[in-house]
């Protein structure tokens, strides 16, 4: 099927890419509008084909109810993220983004989506400027919330090569560090957090050089273990769900754990909870010594692999008198 | 004992709310009310194997999809129907509904319902993968416990002795001079009698029976002592021969005991775990043969239940394709177990043993199964 091509005189007027007259005319009774000459081509249009569109979500971020949504249908690890302002929480995330959609996590995880790639992608906007090959000094934009008394949850899924490509679904918690820092100063502030719960683990993201200035290293270590305690006792939080403490900015402070934080996750273990220190670079300034996204990979599988600790044995059965199971002292 | 509702939905929902948990306890209530009600066993086995397996693998067509979407809107109409918005959410309901079902009759009796969804669920979980998250791999932890717990609970009370009733058998003499009164109530309480000899005897049997068995330590199907059997195939015909004396359940001590039959007298290297790929090998036509089920309804159960007797339906099906190699993927894909699943000798024997009995129980329950 052949259609003639009009162009216009207005300089704005796309009728002659896409047919549509900018004042809403029909091409042909439109003043401006001229049918182009056959030297200027007549467009050889190809029958529309009815296929299924991929949906691209504008969500930035997803609600109680969108989270609620894919969490009916399958199972969704939930990974809650506390830490103060600047700690790193935002550039963890944005870091697992991009390694997952640049194939870093391979082989194990491979990227298989996400509902909030608008979100994501938001993030990262810092990162993208090009600053003669520096990092930016400030990373990411400071974290609010579309509705700032509940939480948002970025999702991202994986595929997981280790399990028969199994769909890994993350939501990932983006809050504010006044969060934390709230949670810290108010018991009261517990009831916020308390989706929590249902967390499959906590990661509690901590600037790592505040760790290691002297003049800072004992305020946080002290506000740590505070709200250790208040995770502990105002939230109550299972002591299933295995907390993961991360000293951030590994490239500016090395790889190894810093001693302050070893001694809160003691502290947290004393509280019943599986507790774990490590250290992530989400971007590393010196990425020949400490690569981009250190830590990263390692504390995802950390999470998606770990195992409820086994649980009590069961109380002893009632076995009948004349029980097999007596005579061999199994009863 | 309060049904865990707020906390299980948890792996489905960030925090239910009140209005849900209190709307959910009544779609629970109202399974187990259908379970219980329905006149035949199907809807029980479709649930159980729902619930293990999942809602994509029953798919939405699915009695026990149905019956559960049912439960769930018959309180909240507004309820998304298609699986991919609620799969898991059914789920949990279907494992709350199963643990009401094990939990919630006190009596000291025996009960078919729960001893059919507890023989199914132990069978059913023995096998059965972690699930992807902590939170779903608790509840099911939970589930098998429950189950467990129900069939000691019932191997008990069925294996209890009680007193025969003489008394009433002595109180005939005071009106034997009563001809036809005396005649009317000497039959029921010779009926009595017998029954409960007849209990009496069957549980002696049973326990002759096994420790016999034990004592030979020799096959009757193998045709030899069990140590001479190479160690997997020793383990599927302890597993077998003894769930097949026994009358189901049996008890806690007895499970252990099965599994430590096959392991008795084995090096450490005959024991360690093997796939079940290696497993099937060693074991060939003689020891899958003695997994099959006695009867078609059973066998056609199996086919439809396949997460439920996992080892069973591989028997099933190296006997139709006549042990063709390349299983693998397919016993994968149906069972949700892989066959590069490594198996411990006495998890394996215990898995068996477990297998047999859940095919016992469910030939002895469903009409036409015997």
């Amino acid at each position: 099927m052949t259609l003639p091509r009009y162009t216009c005189s207005k300089r704005d007027c796309p009728i002659a890419t896409t047919g549509n007259c900018v004042e809403l005319n029909e091409p042909g009774n439109c003043p401006n509008a001229s049918v182009a000459t056959a030297g200027q081509g007549v467009v050889q249009l190809q029958p529309l084909v009815k296929a299924a569109a991929r949906t691209f979500p504008a969500s930035t971020e997803l609600g109680l109810r969108e989270a609620r949504r894919l969490m009916n249908g399958g199972y969704a690890h939930l990974i809650g993220i506390l830490g103060a302002y600047d700690a790193g929480k935002t550039c963890m995330l944005n870091a697992l983004y991009l390694l997952a959609s640049n194939a870093e996590l391979a082989p194990r995880f491979r990227f298989a989506g996400s509902l909030t790639l608008a979100g994501f992608e938001l993030r990262c906007r810092r990162l993208r400027k090009w600053s003669d090959g520096k990092l930016p000094d400030q990373l990411a934009d400071h974290t609010t919330l579309a509705d700032p008394r509940n939480p948002g949850f970025l999702h991202l899924a994986l595929s997981d090569g280790n399990n028969g490509s199994r769909r890994i679904e993350l939501l990932l918690t983006d809050l504010p560090g006044e969060w934390t820092t709230g949670l810290v100063k108010q018991a009261h502030r517990a009831e916020q957090v308390r989706f929590m719960q249902r967390a499959d683990g906590l990661v509690i993201a901590v600037d790592g050089t505040k760790l290691q200035d002297e003049e800072t290293k004992h305020t946080e270590h002290l506000v740590l273990e505070q709200l250790i305690d208040r995770l502990a006792e105002a939230v109550n939080l299972n002591r299933r769900i295995p907390i993961f403490l991360v000293a951030c900015k590994a490239d500016a402070i090395g790889t190894e754990v810093p001693a302050a934080l070893q001694e809160v996750a003691d502290h947290a273990r004393s509280k019943g909870f599986v507790a774990q220190a490590v250290t992530v670079a989400s971007f590393s300034s010196k990425p020949k010594e400490v690569p981009n996204g250190h830590g990263i990979l390692p504390l995802v599988e950390a999470i998606v692999d770990h195992m409820v600790p086994g649980s009590e044995p069961e109380s002893e059965s009632l076995e009948p008198a004349r029980s097999f199971g007596r005579s061999r002292g199994t009863a | 004992m309060a049904p865990p509702v707020f906390e299980w939905l948890r792996a489905a929902d960030l925090s239910p709310d009140d209005a849900m948990v209190t709307t959910r306890t009544k779609s629970v209530q109202d399974l187990e009310k259908k379970i219980r009600d329905s006149k035949t066993f199907g809807m029980l086995a479709s649930v159980v194997n729902t619930v293990v397996g999942g809602c994509e693998r029953a798919g939405e067509q699915s009695l026990a999809f149905t019956t559960l979407l049912e439960c769930v809107r018959t309180q909240s109409a507004a309820f998304p129907g298609a699986l991919a918005e609620n799969g898991l959410h059914l789920r949990i309901i279907g494992c709350l509904g199963l643990r009401q079902l094990l939990t919630s009759n006190e009596d000291d009796e025996t009960n078919q319902d729960e001893l059919l969804a507890a023989s199914l669920l132990v069978s059913g979980l023995g096998l059965k993968q972690k699930e992807s998250g902590q939170h779903l791999d608790v509840i099911f932890e939970e589930l098998g416990k429950v189950a467990r717990a129900n069939l000691q609970k019932q191997s008990v009370v069925q294996r209890e002795r009680q007193d025969l009733d003489w008394d009433t058998f002595d109180g005939l003499q005071s009106i034997a001079g009563d001809p036809p009164n005396f005649n009317k109530q000497l039959l029921p309480a010779l009926r009595e009698l017998f029954q409960g000899l007849e209990k009496q005897r069957e549980s002696d049997r049973e326990e002759l029976e096994v420790l016999w068995w034990l004592y030979n330590g020799q096959s009757e199907h193998l045709g030899k002592q069990l140590k001479s059997a190479t160690a997997f195939l020793a383990g599927v015909a302890a597993g077998c021969e003894l769930a097949d004396r026994i009358t189901p359940p049996a008890t806690a001590g007895l499970r252990e005991i099965v599994a430590q039959a096959a392991v008795r007298d084995r090096t450490s290297a005959q024991v360690k775990p093997k796939s079940l790929a290696e497993i099937f090998t060693e074991l060939g036509v003689t020891g899958r043969k003695l997994l099959l089920p006695g009867t078609e309804p059973v066998r056609k159960f199996v086919r439809t239940a396949e997460t439920l007797l996992p080892l069973t339906w591989l028997c099933i099906r190296l006997e139709e394709n006549q042990g063709v190699a390349g299983w693998e993927p397919e016993f994968t894909q149906k069972t949700g177990v892989p066959s590069d699943k490594k198996l411990a000798l006495d998890v394996f024997t215990a898995q068996v043993f477990a297998e047999r009995q859940a095919q016992r129980v469910y030939q002895s329950l469903v009409k036409g199964a015997s």
